[in-house]
């Protein structure tokens, strides 16, 4: 009897182990159809920073703008001036009246800076599978990715990345990232404009 | 004619406690108050900047967090003021090398002790680094 009831047990354990992963390797082919068919993306987006020590939150606004493969433009308002603006290998950031063009193939910390935005907002992270262990959970209409970095360079920066994506929109609408430090920033994306024609001098 | 107390002086008062108001937020000098800063660290190869959020969140107790404009956490520290100590809670890995730790301490303190003053840049010149501030205005909150 005993025998029978573990079999029973493995068995409903094994078949719900292999459902979830047919879910999640659905969700996943989902949101990366949905980033393969972005070639370019122009949205607001509010950017909330938890900070644990101070029990204080910073809030900035902005505007992003990219073009596949590897143009972007991500841009703050308010409440202080910054733009970031990635063109292939080269970064440019505008602040104030200073200008700096930073090579990202010689400078590791804006590589990253640079793919986990780019990559994040489009939601290609989730097939990185060298560089992200992935779960993906349903929730109403939104797949909710959790990603956990791999490589040491992240992982220095990030205990793990959290996106939501919006079926109905096909998009990522916010993405979480959770520090070592237990801050958090929280970024969310709105008025996206999918696959409309970018001003490329913004690049 | 003699001028209305209450319709001239009144709202001089007001307008004179609102500028002192105004002015103490340069430092967090009562328990709970806030005060954020962009600021800049420029060295001789490179440069830091992003906002500086600092609160007396204890009597006598600064606590303060560096980060950069994209959110991301460079430095969290306190400074006890009493004991004129600054204590790194956490630095960005990049950061994070005892001769850095080192020149962070003693900046920061000199830092600290300049904007209590009123004033928004201090320079190391043993190291060579510029630090300079300005106050947020964080009125799209």
């Amino acid at each position: 009897m005993k025998r029978i009831l573990i079999h029973i047990l493995i068995c409903a354990l094994s078949a719900i182990a292999s459902f979830a992963q047919t879910d999640s390797e659905r969700a996943i082919k989902e949101i990366s159809e949905a980033a393969a068919s972005v070639k370019t993306m122009q949205c607001g987006f509010e950017q909330t920073k938890t900070l644990k020590m101070l029990g204080d939150k910073l809030v900035s606004k902005g505007l992003m703008i990219c073009s596949q493969p590897d143009k972007l433009r991500w841009e703050y308002l308010s409440p202080y001036a910054y733009t970031f603006i990635l063109n292939g290998s080269k970064v440019t950031i505008l602040k104030g009246e200073r200008t700096d063009v930073i090579d990202v193939n010689t400078n590791k910390m804006f590589r990253e800076i640079a793919r986990i935005m780019m990559d994040s907002v489009l939601g290609k992270c989730l097939t990185d599978k060298k560089n992200f262990k992935v779960t993906v959970s349903s929730e109403g209409n939104s797949y909710v990715a959790t990603l956990i970095p791999q490589k040491k360079t992240l992982r220095q920066m990030f205990g793990k990345i959290v996106l939501h994506f919006d079926r109905s929109l096909a998009m990522v609408t916010t993405v979480e990232l959770f520090e070592n430090n237990g801050d958090n920033t929280s970024i969310r994306l709105f008025d996206i404009k999918k696959n409309e024609p970018v001003d490329e001098t913004q690049f | 004619m003699r001028p209305n107390f209450k319709r001239v002086f009144l709202p001089l008062l007001f307008v004179c406690a609102f500028l002192r108001l105004s002015a103490s937020l340069t430092y967090p000098e009562e328990p709970g108050q806030r005060v954020k800063y962009e600021f800049m660290i420029e060295m001789p190869k490179a440069y830091v900047s992003g906002i500086l959020v600092m609160a007396l969140t204890e009597p006598d107790l600064i606590s303060a967090s560096l980060v950069n404009e994209f959110g991301f956490s460079l430095i969290d520290f306190t400074f006890d003021e009493k004991r004129q100590k600054v204590k790194l809670v956490s630095v960005t890995k990049k950061l994070d090398k005892w001769y850095i730790r080192r020149t962070l301490r003693s900046d920061l303190k000199q830092v600290l002790a300049m904007m209590k003053q009123g004033s928004d840049a201090y320079t190391d010149k043993k190291h060579k680094i510029n630090y300079t501030f300005r106050l947020l205005n964080d009125s799209a909150e």
